[in-house]
C-alpha cells in the first residue's frame, strides 16, 4: 500500500467538476458589452456548449495520440498553459483591484493567488479533484438559496431576444464567452488520470457530458438571471457577476457580494491549479526530469516572469485573452482535423 | 539463560534489576529444595499471591519427597495456580514478565522459571467518558490497563473472528500495544501496515496513543486533520471495527487509536443510534455548522465589516457601528485579543483544580468580560461573536486543535484580505483534506469520491432496515 504513488486516478466524474470549476470562474470574469442583450448570450452560451462536444472528444483523441509525439505535446501543453495562467492572474487580479480598489493592490492579490494555487496544485490530481467536487457541492449549496433571493430584482418583461444586429452581438458575446477557452487544453492534459493511458469513450462520455450540461445550465441561468436584472443595461462594477450580486436582498444577509467573491476566487484557484498540473505534466512530457516541487515552482515562476514582463512592455496578458483562446481553438481543431484524417489514411491502407 | 543454579539465576536478576528497591525475593525451602519466588513490589496481589502461589507450595512440604524438577512440574502441569502461566528460559523474558505483573517461582536445579500472571497493580477503574458524553449510550470509558480494555471490546463483539495482536513498542518502555480488527471484515493489507509501522517505532519510550500516532499518519506534520482517529468509548470503537476499521490499543493510554478514519466520522456519536433518522439527520447538521461557525465565524464576520459592510443589512450596521465607535481599539484587535484570552481561558479551566475552575469561571466570564465591554475595550457585538463561537467549539472536542489554529487563520485572513482571503483559507483547508487518505481510503470518503450508498451516513444515519440488509466495509469507501 504506497501512499505516495504516482498512480493517482480520479473519476471522470471529479474531472467534470473540476471543468465546472473552471466555467464558473470564466463567467464570474465576463465583462457584457454595452447595450448587450444577455438573453441572446445565454442562447450563444447553450450553442457554444454543444459545439463544444466534437471538440472534447477531439481534444481527448488528441490526449491518447499524445505519447506518440511526447515532446511536441508537452511542450506545446506547458505552453499554453503557462500562457493561460498568466492571463487568468492577470484577469483576476484586475477584477479584485476594481472591487476593492482600497484594500487590494495587484501584486500582493498575484503572489498570494499563485501561493495559495501552488499548495492546492502539490496536493496532486487527487487532492485538487476532490477539493473541486467538495466546493462545488458547497457552493451550489450557498449559491441557489442567494439567487432565489434576487427574485425580487428580476422582470420577467426584460426577457426578450430582439436585437438590431443578432448576428454582429452573438458573435461579439461568443468572443467574450470563449475567452477563456482553456477547458479542452486541461481536460486532454488530465484526462489519463481519469482513464489511464488510453481513456475509452465510455470514460470520455462521462467527463464530457456531464460538464457540458451543467456548462449549458450555468451559462444560461446566468445570462437568463442578468437579462432579468439588468435588461440591456450596464452595471458600474463591468462585471455581470458582481452586478448581480448587488442585487440580492436577503433575509441575513443584504448583498451577497462578498459571497460571489468567495465563488469568484474559488473557482479561480481551482482553475489556476488546474491550469498548473497541466503545466506540470506537460514539462514532464517533454522529458525533463523535475520532481513535483519543482516542478510547479518552474510554472509559477515562469508564468509571474512571463505577467511581470509584459506589463512592463504595457501588454496585458488579460486583454490578450481573446487572442490566446482563438489560436489554442486554432491548434485543438487543427490537431484533432490531422489525427481524424490520419486515422482515416491508414484505415484505407489497412 | 537460566542454568538451574538457584543462588546465581537470583543474583543474575538482581543484576540485571540494578538492585532495584521494589524487587521482592521470597526464599522458601519445600522438602529439602531450595525454591524461590521472586516479583515486583506492588505489581502483584499479595492476596492471590498468599492463595495461590504460597499455599499450593507449602503444601508439598511434609508430602513426598520431591526434587526440583518435580516441584517445577506441579506448577506447571499439576495444580491450577492460575490461567496465565508462561515458562522462562532466558532472564530477559522473566524480566519483562516480572514488570507485567507476573510472579515468577524458580526451583534449584531446574533450568528454567513458571512465571505467573497474579497482576495486581493499582489501576482506575472503568469510569464515565471525560470527553465523549452521550446521553442514551453507555457510561464506560476505556481505562489505562490494555486487558480491560480488550475485556471492554471483547464483552460487546462475542464473535470468534474479533482478534486481538499484542505486541510491544517502546525501546525502554516496552509497552504492550494491541491491534484490534475483525478478521473478514478488514482489509489485511492495511493490518499488515498498521503492523510494520508499529514495530518500526524507534522510540524510548511509548507513553500513550499520542506517541504511537504520528507514526502511523503518513505526513504528521504536513497535514491538519488526522487520518487516524482517537476515541475512549468502547462501544464507539466497536462500531469502527463492525464496519471494517481497524483498533490499536496503547496500555496506560484510556483511548484508542481507530484507522482508516473519515472526516465525516468527527460529527458521528454513538447516540446518532438511539435517536430516530430525523433527529440524528438535524443533530449532525447542527454540528457540521457548529464546525463552520466555530473556525470560520469570526473571520467571515471580519471580513463582512471591513472589506463588505454592504453585505449587512441597515439597522443591523447601525447596531454594529454603534458599538465599534465606542470601543478604543480596531475591530480586528479587539477579536484577536478576546481570542487570545478565550484561549488562555481555555488552557486554565483544563488544568485548574475544580475547587478553583467556578472562581475562574466567574473571573473570566464576569469580570473580563463585563468590565472590558463596559470600559469600552470590546464591544458588545464581539462579545456575541465570541460567545457563540467558544460554544460551537465545545460541540466538537475532538477538532479543538484544528479549530483553534483555523480560527486565528480565518481572522487573519479575513481582516487582511477579506472575502478573498477567507476563500483562499477555506480552498486550502479543503485542499489539505481532500489530499489525505489511508489504505487506499479517501480522508473525504463518501462525498469525494461520491459513494452514494454510504452518503446517508454523513448527513443522518441508515434506517436499521437497511443496516440489516447491508454489510459495509472500508473497501466501498475507496
Amino acid at each position: 500500500m504506497n501512499e505516495n504513488s504516482e498512480n493517482k486516478r480520479i473519476s471522470p466524474y471529479a474531472l467534470a467538476a473540476l471543468l465546472v470549476m473552471t466555467r464558473l470562474f470564466a463567467l464570474s470574469m465576463y465583462v457584457p458589452s454595452r447595450g448587450e442583450n444577455a438573453a441572446l448570450t445565454a442562447v450563444t452560451g447553450l450553442v457554444i456548449s454543444l459545439l463544444k462536444l466534437p471538440l472534447m472528444y477531439g481534444a481527448a483523441r488528441l490526449s491518447a495520440k499524445a505519447k506518440r509525439r511526447p515532446m511536441i505535446y508537452g511542450a506545446m501543453t506547458a505552453f499554453a498553459a503557462l500562457v493561460f495562467i498568466a492571463v487568468c492572474a492577470d484577469a483576476f487580479t484586475d477584477m479584485l483591484e476594481s472591487l476593492y480598489p482600497e484594500r487590494m493592490t495587484k501584486a500582493a492579490a498575484a503572489i498570494v493567488l499563485i501561493l495559495v494555487c501552488i499548495y492546492t496544485a502539490s496536493m496532486g490530481i487527487e487532492g485538487t479533484a476532490r477539493t473541486a467536487c467538495i466546493m462545488l457541492g458547497a457552493l451550489a449549496a450557498v449559491m441557489v438559496p442567494i439567487l432565489f433571493e434576487m427574485r425580487g430584482s428580476m422582470l420577467t418583461d426584460r426577457l426578450d431576444l430582439f436585437s438590431p444586429a443578432p448576428i454582429a452581438e452573438c458573435t461579439r458575446s461568443a468572443g467574450q464567452l470563449l475567452r477563456y477557452f482553456f477547458d479542452p487544453l486541461i481536460f486532454a492534459v488530465l484526462l489519463p488520470y481519469a482513464g489511464g493511458a488510453d481513456a475509452d469513450k465510455t470514460t470520455v462520455s462521462r467527463a464530457v457530458k456531464p460538464y457540458l450540461i451543467a456548462d449549458g445550465l450555468i451559462t444560461c441561468v446566468f445570462f437568463l438571471m442578468n437579462a432579468a436584472v439588468m435588461g440591456r443595461f450596464f452595471g458600474q462594477s463591468s462585471y455581470a457577476f458582481f452586478t448581480l450580486s448587488y442585487n440580492t436582498h436577503g433575509s441575513i444577509i443584504d448583498r451577497a457580494n462578498g459571497i460571489f467573491t468567495c465563488v469568484s476566487t474559488i473557482g479561480a484557484v481551482l482553475t489556476l491549479s488546474a491550469l498548473m498540473l497541466t503545466a506540470r505534466d506537460g514539462i514532464k512530457l517533454t522529458g525533463l526530469a523535475v520532481t513535483r516541487g519543482r516542478g510547479f515552482g518552474i510554472t509559477a515562476c515562469a508564468a509571474l516572469a512571463g505577467v511581470a514582463f509584459l506589463a512592463a512592455n504595457g501588454v496585458k496578458p488579460a486583454a490578450s485573452a481573446p487572442a490566446v483562446s482563438l489560436v489554442f481553438a486554432g491548434f485543438l481543431i487543427a490537431g484533432a482535423a490531422m489525427t481524424a484524417l490520419g486515422g482515416h489514411e491508414r484505415a484505407k491502407t489497412a | 539463560m537460566f542454568l538451574g543454579d538457584i543462588s546465581a539465576e537470583l543474583s543474575a536478576l538482581k543484576g540485571i534489576l540494578g538492585h532495584s528497591a521494589d524487587l521482592n525475593i521470597a526464599r522458601i525451602r519445600i522438602n529439602g529444595v531450595d525454591c524461590a519466588v521472586v516479583s515486583i513490589e506492588a505489581m502483584v496481589s499479595t492476596l492471590a499471591m498468599s492463595e495461590l502461589v504460597f499455599q499450593p507450595l507449602m503444601s508439598l512440604e511434609g508430602g513426598d519427597k520431591r526434587t526440583g524438577a518435580e516441584i517445577m512440574r506441579f506448577c506447571t502441569d499439576e495444580s491450577l495456580m492460575t490461567n496465565n502461566k508462561v515458562i522462562c528460559y532466558t532472564h530477559d523474558k522473566a524480566v519483562g514478565l516480572l514488570f507485567s505483573g507476573f510472579a515468577l517461582v524458580l526451583a534449584d536445579g531446574v533450568p528454567f522459571g513458571t512465571a505467573l500472571g497474579i497482576q495486581g497493580y493499582a489501576a482506575r477503574s472503568v469510569s464515565p467518558p471525560l470527553t465523549e458524553n452521550e446521553l442514551f449510550s453507555s457510561q464506560e470509558a476505556f481505562a489505562e490497563v490494555i486487558r480491560t480494555n480488550i475485556s471492554l471490546i471483547r464483552r460487546r463483539i462475542k464473535h470468534p473472528a474479533l482478534t486481538f495482536e499484542m505486541q510491544q513498542c517502546g525501546k525502554r518502555s516496552n509497552t504492550d500495544v494491541c491491534i484490534v480488527y475483525i478478521r473478514g471484515k478488514a482489509d489485511m493489507s492495511a493490518v499488515a501496515e498498521i503492523r510494520r509501522r508499529l514495530s518500526e517505532i524507534r522510540l524510548d519510550g511509548v507513553l500513550g496513543c499520542g506517541f504511537v500516532k504520528p507514526f502511523l499518519e503518513n505526513s504528521p506534520e504536513r497535514l491538519i486533520f488526522s487520518e487516524i482517529g482517537t476515541t475512549e468509548r468502547p462501544d464507539l470503537l466497536c462500531l469502527n471495527l463492525m464496519q471494517g476499521r481497524i483498533g490499536v490499543l496503547v496500555d496506560g493510554t484510556p483511548f484508542a487509536l481507530v484507522a482508516p478514519y473519515l472526516f465525516t466520522q468527527n460529527f458521528e456519536t454513538v447516540d446518532d443510534y438511539s435517536v430516530g433518522s430525523w433527529f440524528a439527520v438535524f443533530v449532525k447538521l447542527m454540528r457540521m455548522l457548529a464546525f463552520v461557525l466555530a473556525a470560520a465565524f469570526p473571520g467571515i464576520y471580519l471580513a463582512a465589516v471591513n472589506h463588505d459592510p454592504e453585505m449587512l443589512g441597515l439597522k443591523l450596521l447601525l447596531n454594529l457601528a454603534a458599538g465599534e465607535k465606542t470601543t478604543l481599539l480596531t475591530l480586528f484587535t479587539e477579536l484577536v485579543v478576546i481570542m487570545l484570552l478565550l484561549e488562555i481561558l481555555r488552557e486554565a479551566s483544563i488544568r485548574l483544580p475544580q475547587s478553583i475552575g467556578t472562581a475562574m469561571s466567574i473571573a473570566g466570564g464576569l469580570i473580563i468580560g463585563d468590565t472590558a465591554v463596559k470600559s469600552g475595550i470590546i464591544s458588545s457585538p464581539l462579545l456575541i461573536i465570541v460567545g457563540i463561537t467558544a460554544t460551537a467549539s465545545f460541540v466538537l472536542p475532538a477538532f479543538a486543535q484544528q479549530i483553534t489554529v483555523l480560527r486565528l487563520t480565518f481572522i487573519f485572513a479575513g481582516g487582511f484580505a477579506g472575502f478573498f482571503g477567507i476563500s483562499v483559507c477555506a480552498v486550502m483547508l479543503t485542499a489539505n483534506i481532500s489530499a489525505q487518505s489511508f489504505g487506499g481510503v479517501p480522508f473525504t470518503s463518501p462525498l469525494a469520491p461520491l459513494k452514494k450508498r454510504q452518503i446517508a451516513g454523513v448527513i443522518g444515519r441508515k434506517d436499521f432496515a437497511r443496516l440489516e440488509n447491508e454489510t459495509t466495509t472500508t473497501k466501498d469507501l475507496t
